[in-house]
């Protein structure tokens, strides 16, 4: 099969027919079209097109040069010359990454090769090759074919993911078979950029893209690659990146850095290239303080949205403003294209102040975790996000057209989790096993699919039964050669807070002592997000008294690296989005098991979950911990499978009213309801109360109460 | 006499339980460091190298290197720091550095919902700085008599500039501090400070030289 990704659409008639051409030959393997950018001692060199192909090797594709091969003697002189930069441009770049390497050689011989319409020469003069689309097969076949393994390490410098391999050595992993050994083996898998990551780095289409991924799809490189990619193919663009949270700042800075030196062995114009905060601030600017400067608006600081919006709404308020604002005084563009992620954080009038401020075609690229909240509702479709004219036709609408950049990307493979992992929280999440029911699911079926789960049995219908499962190609195969699934995913349970955290101490105990883990290697995640300081003050007391110092992260600072060299990170939920650790602590888990907004809870033990790179521990005490950790167990009991009764479509209305977040005066009512309710039992069972004196209706829908849940 | 781990025991268990009461936003562990010839610093779990001088005091960089590189003993409700030093050898305390910052806005803790707090209190002071900006020294009581001379009290308070130094009687142990703080910085503004938990009592030794009690100066009296 042909990969095309569409890097550049300038040649886009003659690189049509070239896939066809190749297509026809039945070559597979991956064709880039506009891409790599490689940089010469005169600037900068773009490849029309490149294969990479078991059968032939790497072929580089002149199609600049149609008239070259017959009586244009200038022409044919510069198709030779191009080839021949081609040629050597490849070779010294590639020659640089050892692995590819065969003595002072490379281990395979580039090939170029100059398209033409006809040809009245020589096919072939020297090294350099003239094809038609008619002679390009057999000219391909001559070419010697490559082993798979060269082809592999090939395609990852091609595609530069050799920069992005972790720089953590772990030279003090000594024991064979301790996690920390399995972690280097792990991280040592050479990361090739997956087919649609490919096209969501380097296809750029006219207009919008959008990219949705599970969390741990590689979104964040993909968009710092695509940055970097943009930036060297038009350095004159003025790019801008922005995300909510602060601390991706150093990391895309340090990502696109690579990836630039990678392409143009130079860093990038920073002047050029903008990584923007959502807000911005009084000391550095931001996406939304641009634009409000741009329209001669005053940039709103915490304490006035906070004030006048509420905390809440507080962006989604002063952008709104700002909005209303550009209405009298409309925004000049200020970037030619504008890359966002964690674009699920953002309100929809974020999106249109960005579509004002870049210009026709209006290329903007949003990137989000598609189910990071297990709530769809978290993304509007584009026609909402951008709003209609004047005619009421949406301003973007995403189409994704054969043989030409795509506008809407899905990443289906997870590469951080495990598909136990995975698949354990979107169990849990989707509550497939609890007792009473489920509690939230896709509104859209098709959302399984692409997200990489199959049907095993059933289909998504209303009372049908199904099973789901992970679709083998959509989990990376190193987790299934090294980790163990029952080691992968455990739950605990503990009488007491204080049990658990003296567990946790043990077991981080044990990570660092025994298992040759790194400091840096663990994460804890507290899942109440009101009692995060106090629950961790508990286990910062047992880690030390295991000699263990800990810290809390993202409370304080924004700039503290979550991970300390010397110390465990405790967060809470909404400080652990977009962190992930080798081994991940949950806990309190108990708190996600029942209560008001079930599916808000429930998407706090999946976003806690899917932070782990291989292990992940889910405890907590008491007896909602029992009832989750059987949810827990009851997944990996149906070998990693989801298998319940697909609800219909108003079961699934009636699921969204009955678990969905409420207004804060509706969920105060409920709660001292709740309350009062507790008080009558407690009279009760103190003796202070008979419930025969109960009047009859009362005790009716005491009854009701207890039969609704079964009991 | 303190010894160097009963020492940090006490003060992580100080900085815990305030941390465990909902009185305070951050902490960090303390550690016994080994400086040589059987001296012990007992201070915060240091992950950046600390550098007292990186900033000049009373500043707003001051306020955020003390946070962004975690410089701190405790993160109060209020946004101030503490930050908790001391040095022993041979059994006795001989220096400290008790430093209470004052964050440097008066802190709505509801916007800690939109941002961390070294942000927060950077953009109010930077974007109100009429309206949001409290213009408040640190207090820094630091003991050191081998560095005492004639304007150099071996134990003094240290605010405004940092060649002040106003003679202090004693040095101070731990609780003393907190009391102070307490006392002095949180009394009366209904905000949490602290721990209920009692930190300890080491002596407070009478440290000032007779020429620093004929001018302004601090002192108290202990035992009574």
């Amino acid at each position: 099969m042909l990969n095309v990704t569409y890097g550049d659409t300038r040649h886009a008639d003659v690189v049509g027919s070239l896939v066809q051409a190749l297509e026809q030959a039945e070559v597979s393997g991956d064709l880039y079209v506009g891409y790599p950018v490689l940089n010469t001692s005169e600037g900068k060199l773009d490849v029309d097109a490149l294969l990479i192909s078991d059968a032939h090797g790497l072929v580089a594709f002149d199609l600049r040069n149609p008239q070259a091969g017959g009586a244009d003697e200038a022409a044919t002189e510069a198709a030779l010359a191009r080839q021949d930069e081609l040629y050597a441009i490849l070779d010294s770049k590639l020659k640089t990454y050892p692995e590819l390497r065969r003595g002072r050689s490379l281990a395979f011989t580039p090939h170029t090769i100059t398209i033409v319409p006809d040809i009245q020469g020589p096919a072939q003069v020297e090294d350099r090759t003239f094809a038609t689309f008619q002679t390009l097969a057999p000219v391909l076949e001559a070419f010697p074919p490559v082993d798979a393994g060269t082809v592999r390490r090939l395609s990852a410098a091609i595609q530069h993911t050799s920069t992005i391999k972790p720089l953590k050595k772990r030279t003090d992993v000594t024991k064979p078979g301790s996690r920390g050994n399995i972690l280097k083996s792990v991280e040592a898998e050479i990361a090739n950029l997956d087919a649609w990551q490919k096209k969501a780095a380097i296809e750029f289409p006219e207009g919008p893209q959008r990219i949705r991924g599970l969390a741990g799809s590689g979104k964040t490189i993909v968009l710092a690659q695509k940055a970097a990619f943009l930036h060297t193919r038009f350095p004159e663009w003025n790019i801008a990146l922005t995300f909510q949270t602060r601390s991706l700042y150093q990391q895309f800075r340090n990502l696109i850095t690579r990836f630039c030196f990678e392409f143009i062995s130079d860093a990038p114009d920073w002047s050029k290239l903008h990584l923007l905060h959502a807000w911005g601030s009084s000391s550095s600017s931001g996406i939304y303080s641009e634009i409000a400067a741009a329209a001669g608006h005053p940039a709103r600081d915490f304490s006035f949205a906070k004030d006048r919006f509420g905390a809440n709404r507080a962006f989604e308020g002063i952008c709104r403003e700002l909005l209303k604002a550009t209405e009298q005084n409309s925004v000049r563009p200020l970037w030619d294209v504008v890359l966002i992620d964690e674009a699920q954080d953002f309100p929809n009038e974020f999106f249109k102040l960005v579509y004002q401020a870049t210009p026709k075609p209006h290329r903007v690229v949003w990137a989000y975790d598609e189910l990071q909240n297990l709530g769809e509702f978290a993304m509007q479709p584009a026609e909402d996000l951008f709003g209609r004219d004047k005619n009421g036709n949406p301003k973007v609408t995403l189409v994704n057209k054969e043989g030409q950049p795509q506008q809407d990307i899905v990443l289906p493979v997870c590469y951080r989790n495990t598909k136990w992992n995975l698949t354990s929280a979107h169990g849990t999440g989707f509550g497939t096993y609890r007792p009473e029911g489920l509690v939230q699911i896709f509104d859209t079926p098709s959302l399984w699919e692409d997200i990489g789960y199959q049907f095993v049995k059933g289909r998504p219908k209303g009372n049908v039964d199904v099973s789901i499962a992970r679709k083998p190609s959509a989990s990376p195969e190193y987790f299934e050669k090294l980790l163990q699934p029952a080691d992968a995913v455990l739950a605990r349970t503990f009488r007491t807070a204080a049990e658990q955290y003296n567990f946790i101490a043990e077991q981080i105990d044990k990570n660092l002592n025994d298992d040759e883990l790194d400091y840096d290697d663990i994460l804890v995640v507290f899942c109440s997000p009101l009692t995060v300081r106090t629950d961790a003050a508990g286990l910062a007391a047992a880690l030390r008294k295991k000699r263990i110092t800990s810290h809390i992260a993202g409370v304080t600072s924004s700039r503290d690296r979550v991970f300390s060299e010397k110390s465990v990170a405790l967060t809470g939920i909404y400080r652990a989005k977009g962190n992930e650790a080798p081994m991940v602590y949950v806990a309190d888990a108990q708190y996600c098991a029942s209560g008001l907004e079930l599916a808000r809870r429930r998407n706090i033990l999946f976003t806690a979950m899917t932070r782990s790179r291989a292990w992940v521990r889910v405890t907590g005490y008491g007896p909602d911990m029992q009832r989750l950790k059987a949810e827990l167990d009851a997944v990996a009991q149906h070998e990693w499978r989801l298998e319940f009764r697909y609800p219909t479509k108003e079961e699934i209305k009636k699921l969204h009213l009955l678990h969905q977040d409420m207004p804060a005066d509706q969920k105060e009512k409920v709660e001292a309801d709740l309350e009062a309710l507790a008080r009558i039992v407690q009279r009760i069972d103190e003796g202070l109360l008979d419930p025969a004196s109960l009047p009859t209706e009362t005790r009716n829908l005491v009854r009701r109460l207890t039969k609704v849940n079964g009991r | 006499m303190p010894t160097p781990s009963n020492l940090a025991l006490r003060l992580n268990r100080f900085v815990e339980k305030a941390l465990g009461e909902n009185s305070a936003l951050d902490f960090n562990g303390h550690v016994v460091t080994d400086l040589g010839s059987q001296k012990k610093r007992i201070s915060w779990s240091e992950q950046q190298p600390f550098n007292p001088l990186a900033h000049l005091p009373g500043t707003l960089g001051e306020y955020l290197y003390y946070l962004r590189d975690r410089h701190f003993s405790l993160v109060n409700l209020d946004g101030s720091l503490l930050q908790l030093s001391f040095e022993i050898h041979h059994g006795r305390v001989v220096s400290h550095r008790l430093n209470f910052v004052p964050c440097p806005i008066d802190l709505d803790l509801g916007l800690l919902a939109l941002d961390t707090l070294d942000n927060v209190v950077e953009q109010l002071f930077l974007s109100s700085p009429r309206t949001e900006v409290r213009l408040r020294s640190s207090l820094r009581f630091d003991y050191d008599p081998d560095a005492a001379g004639q304007n150099h009290p071996a134990s003094h308070l240290t605010l405004n500039f940092d060649s002040t130094r106003i003679p202090v009687s004693r040095n101070f142990d731990v609780s003393m501090f907190l009391k102070f703080v307490l006392d002095n910085f949180f009394s009366g503004r209904g905000i949490k400070f602290g721990s209920t938990y009692v930190v300890g009592g080491d002596p407070c030794n009478e440290v000032m030289d007779p020429a620093h009690r004929l001018v302004p100066h601090l002192a108290w009296q202990t035992g009574l």
